[in-house]
């Protein structure tokens, strides 16, 4: 094998979907429902693997399933078929997992990750989560609440060839996933295995299991790369092993000198179930290929001006994106009203930033989206300044029944244009700021701010600075 | 009703066909039907063991589909259906003479002879309703053979039903793939009646084909569909000249004169299905094992049944030791090659060649069912053979009770074992066969012979 890169790097990733209930059974889905559950109480005979249970899928997991493999191009077969993936662990109830083998909900397909830079897949596939353990002083208590949720399994082809590829790669998977409407970054889970090696070691495969999210993926993969170098310079050898990460180094968890035999058999509990075009259909119901994330960021960028690095951000959350979208459709497309890389600024630097600080995301709020224009367009015409604009952004973002017109004009918030108003303002802070005004006279132009800075603190915000200089330079200069 | 409990525990104390018995209201007088249940079946709060002692205090939470039936359709009829209990068969239905018992009880006995076997797997089935005086109705299961083999041991009726007719929600899997409910009776009446019972189309189990229920009952006497049409029957297995075979054509006989009279006509030729007695059995075990060595692997002692926790074992130690302990020795040799079969580097010598075989045995009986109505051919090769005989033969000669009966039990098709008369004062077997989803047919033609 000759591969072009130092570095090569494939992953499988593990996604939680948000169907309502479970994959084979009609008990809850915790990343639906949340997990605020007592241990083993949502259970029933089916994803506890009784004797005499029956599993019957889940069509809302299948269309889920349908669903992604159309948008990111897989090849579908024509026929769902389910498979038992035999192995002996006491999480998993039947001690074998209902998965996909010889024939994946879908082949091939492609992330995108950047406007031109796309990761090919191997496959996705459905199968059954099983449940949790729990390990502590050599105890094992085991939780099936999880047991028969629905996940889908993502295989890349081994094509990364950096650690920073690969966070990448799962940023814009969970973007992509939540555009699509089944999985949420909040409820739902998304773990990876990490196939990774080296040139220095011949490309002897390691896997890194169970890495939880984007951030830890590049630095457990930094590890992992810079532990296989030193042990090349100290001349031990790298086997094929699977390793665990914990958060700060990977550790050694099995050989894998021996491949596990999974003794794959057909599931014949479920036939397999015909996959017809109208199911294909229904499944996109909801769904069109404005839906992917770069298409979107794509049309916005063919009619605004506005910087790649922005969009991207703006756009991950896509009910923010669409409220972006539109406020750019009404207020810049044929007004020219706004210049939209301000208003870019404006959801980057404000928006995103107290959404951050109030830990939520924008589609979990509930709020009054006319209160969020309306606050827009005051800042960007410049009415309200910038420490007012924060104070109540954050009341407008975190209170549904929050007037924002009625408490701008009863706390008087609106920055004053009125020329009386600020000439008086002007005067009074001429005379009370004598040396300033000497330095401004005697050409330190800077000076002139101070003075404005006076204006502001005495007006308590409401003169407009632009304004208040303009009066002051018409005063001073008389 | 205190005559019904005292039979059931004569019988019982005699012929060992019962696991579990369920409590019966004593002073109950109107009409009654009794009813048995194969252990395999899970009915509500009564211990399911698929007489396997690794299922002890499995306490189902839910009656199986089957059940469920069986209670609505008695709903509204003068009539009670009175569940007697849980009959013994071999541990998981693994054996085609009931001596495989997994669980402490007693090998149960033929009804004719009590040191000869009942047959299996649903011996105990086939035992107690040729043994009650009551009218009677059992709930069986057949995989491989575990009704017609029992039925034919025993002298009672067993239909199997065409698989994905009878919904296995709430039967403890033995071959999914393979595995019908079906019912034993002591005449074709409540052979039609057992069906009409336990049917109903069932979202639960995927593999329960969407249908109407037939009145299985009115159709019994119901000429008109054949009147105009020429039956065509097809002989197999015929060609040994004994006693199992002569009263096969004896009954072939009655039935072409009973045709006569009703003015139907009949064509009667014999068929050569070599091709598919050569590869079925084989066929039967490879994929049957498979798939029981992976519906078994969740019994490990962990969430049901035998369970010995808190352990200082690991999880694999525990679990071995749960398994070694508790599974009886047949049952572990096919779980053994079950595994084998289905493993990287044989599954293609073994497990997809077989499910091919099995498609080209079934297009072989559909081409033939394209020209015929019905085969008839003899139940088994033998009739019950001795229990201390049955001790001494291989596993491979014990697999060989199923020689016949395996090959629609394979294909899915629905077949009903009637008795033929006797040899040697034991009862002999005659197995009928019709194509997919046509038991009304298969019923009518059995209620021809008298
Ligand atoms: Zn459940």
């Amino acid at each position: 094998m000759k591969f072009t890169s130092d570095i090569i790097i494939g992953l499988e990733v593990h996604i939680s979907l948000k169907t309502q209930s479970k994959l084979f059974c009609s008990c809850k889905n915790p990343s639906f429902h949340g997990k605020n559950i007592k241990a083993n109480e949502n259970v029933c005979n089916i994803c506890l693997g009784y004797p005499g249970s029956k599993p019957h899928p889940n069509k809302q997991a299948v269309l889920f399933a349908l669903k992604l493999a159309n948008i990111i191009g897989c090849q579908i077969p024509k026929k769902l078929c389910f498979d038992r993936k035999n192995y002996f662990y006491p999480d998993l109830v039947k001690n074998f997992q209902i998965t996909q083998d010889e024939f994946p909900i879908g082949m091939g397909g492609k992330i995108q990750i950047g406007l031109n830079e796309f990761v090919k897949l191997h496959h996705i596939h459905i199968e059954e989560d099983p449940g949790s353990m729990v390990i502590s002083n050599n105890t094992c208590l085991i939780d099936y609440n999880r047991s028969g949720t629905p996940l889908i399994e993502l295989v890349t082809n081994p094509v990364m060839t950096k650690p920073e590829q690969a966070r990448e790669f799962l940023k814009k998977l969970i973007i992509i996933l939540e555009y699509l409407n089944i999985f949420d970054r909040y409820n739902c889970t998304l773990k990876a295995d990490a196939n990774i090696s080296i040139k220095e070691t011949n490309y002897t495969r390691v896997e890194i299991k169970n890495i939880n999210g984007f951030k830890d993926i590049e630095q457990a993969l930094e590890f992992e790369i810079n532990r296989q170098k030193d042990c090349v310079q100290n001349n031990e050898t790298i086997k094929l092993e699977t390793r665990g990460w914990d958060g700060t180094k990977t550790f050694f968890q099995r050989s894998k000198e021996e491949a596990a035999d999974y003794g794959y058999y057909p599931e014949n509990d479920i036939p397999p179930i015909k996959i017809t075009e109208e199911i294909i259909k229904e499944s996109m119901i909801d769904c069109n290929k404005d839906d992917i994330y770069y298409n979107k960021i794509n049309n916005i960028l063919e009619d605004f001006d506005i910087n790649l690095e922005d969009l991207e951000i703006i756009l991950e959350d896509k009910n923010l994106g669409e409220f972006f979208n539109e406020f750019l459709n009404k207020n810049c497309k044929y007004e020219n009203k706004f210049n939209p890389q301000l208003v870019a600024n404006y959801f980057r630097n404000r928006i995103i930033k107290i959404l951050n600080q109030m830990e939520i995301n924008f589609s979990k709020l509930n709020f009054n989206i006319n209160n969020l224009t309306i606050l827009i367009k005051k800042y960007l015409d410049k009415i309200i300044d910038n420490k007012i604009n924060n104070l109540l952004l954050e009341k407008v973002l975190s209170e549904s029944n929050f007037d924002l017109i009625k408490y701008i004009e009863e706390n008087d918030l609106e920055q004053s244009s009125d020329d009386s108003f600020i000439t008086d303002l002007a005067k009074k802070a001429i005379l009370d700021n004598q040396i300033a005004v000497d330095a401004y006279k005697n050409g330190d132009l800077k000076s002139i701010n101070f003075l404005v800075g006076v204006i502001m603190k005495n007006s308590r915000g409401k003169a407009n600075p632009s304004t208040a200089k303009q009066i002051l330079e018409n005063i001073l200069n008389k | 009703m205190k005559e019904v409990i005292q039979e059931i525990e004569n019988i019982n104390n005699s012929f060992n066909y019962l696991v579990e018995t369920i409590p019966i209201d004593e002073n109950y007088d109107g009409d009654f039907i009794t009813i048995s249940i194969k252990d395999a079946i899970l009915i509500k709060n009564s211990q399911a063991r698929s007489s396997s002692k690794i299922l002890n205090n499995y306490f189902p939470v839910n009656d199986s589909k089957v059940i469920k039936n069986t209670k609505d359709y008695f709903k509204n009829k003068n009539i009670k259906p009175i569940f007697i209990g849980k009959t013994i068969h071999d541990e998981f239905g693994f054996g085609g003479y009931n001596v495989n018992v997994g669980i402490d009880k007693k090998i149960p006995k033929n009804p004719y002879d009590d040191k000869r076997s009942c047959g299996g797997s649903s011996g105990g089935c086939a035992g107690f309703t040729a043994k009650t005086k009551f009218r009677h109705i059992s709930i069986a299961e057949s995989t491989g053979g575990s009704i017609s083999t029992p039925a034919s041991f025993c002298g009672v009726y067993g239909l199997t039903p065409t698989y994905g007719l009878i919904s296995r929600d709430g039967l403890i899997s033995y071959a999914n793939s393979l595995d019908k409910i079906g019912i034993m009776a002591k005449d074709i009446l409540d052979i039609a009646v057992g069906l009409e019972m336990i049917d109903g189309y069932d979202l639960n189990d995927c593999t329960n084909v969407k249908h109407e229920n037939k009145n299985y009952v009115d159709l019994l006497n119901d000429d008109t569909k054949y009147k105009n049409n020429t039956i065509k029957i097809g002989l197999i297995n015929l060609d040994e000249n004994n006693q199992i075979n002569n009263n096969v054509k004896d009954k072939i006989d009655q039935l072409k004169n009973n045709l006569d009279k009703s003015n139907i006509k009949v064509e009667i030729e014999t068929v050569d299905i070599s091709f598919i007695n050569k590869y079925s059995l084989p066929v039967y075990y490879i994929l049957s094992l498979s798939e029981a060595s992976t519906n078994l692997s969740k019994l490990c002692g962990l969430r049901y049944g035998v369970q010995n926790i808190p352990t200082n074992l690991n999880y694999n130690d525990y679990f071995i030791k749960i398994r070694s302990e508790n599974f009886s020795k047949e049952t572990k040799r096919r779980i053994i090659l079950g595994t084998f079969a289905r493993m990287a580097s044989y599954r293609d010598a073994y497990m997809n060649k077989a499910m091919r075989v099995r498609k080209l045995i079934i297009d072989k009986y559909l081409e033939i069912f394209n020209n015929f109505d019905f085969l008839i051919g003899p139940s088994t090769p033998t009739i019950a053979p001795l229990i201390d005989e049955i001790k001494n033969i291989s596993p491979y000669e014990e697999m060989l009770a199923d020689t016949y009966c395996c090959c629609p039990n394979l294909a899915g098709l629905p077949h009903i074992s009637i008795p033929s008369g006797k040899d040697n004062n034991m009862p002999t077997g005659m197995m009928i066969i019709s194509n997919h989803f046509t038991e009304d047919k298969l019923l009518w033609l059995s209620n021809k012979i008298k």
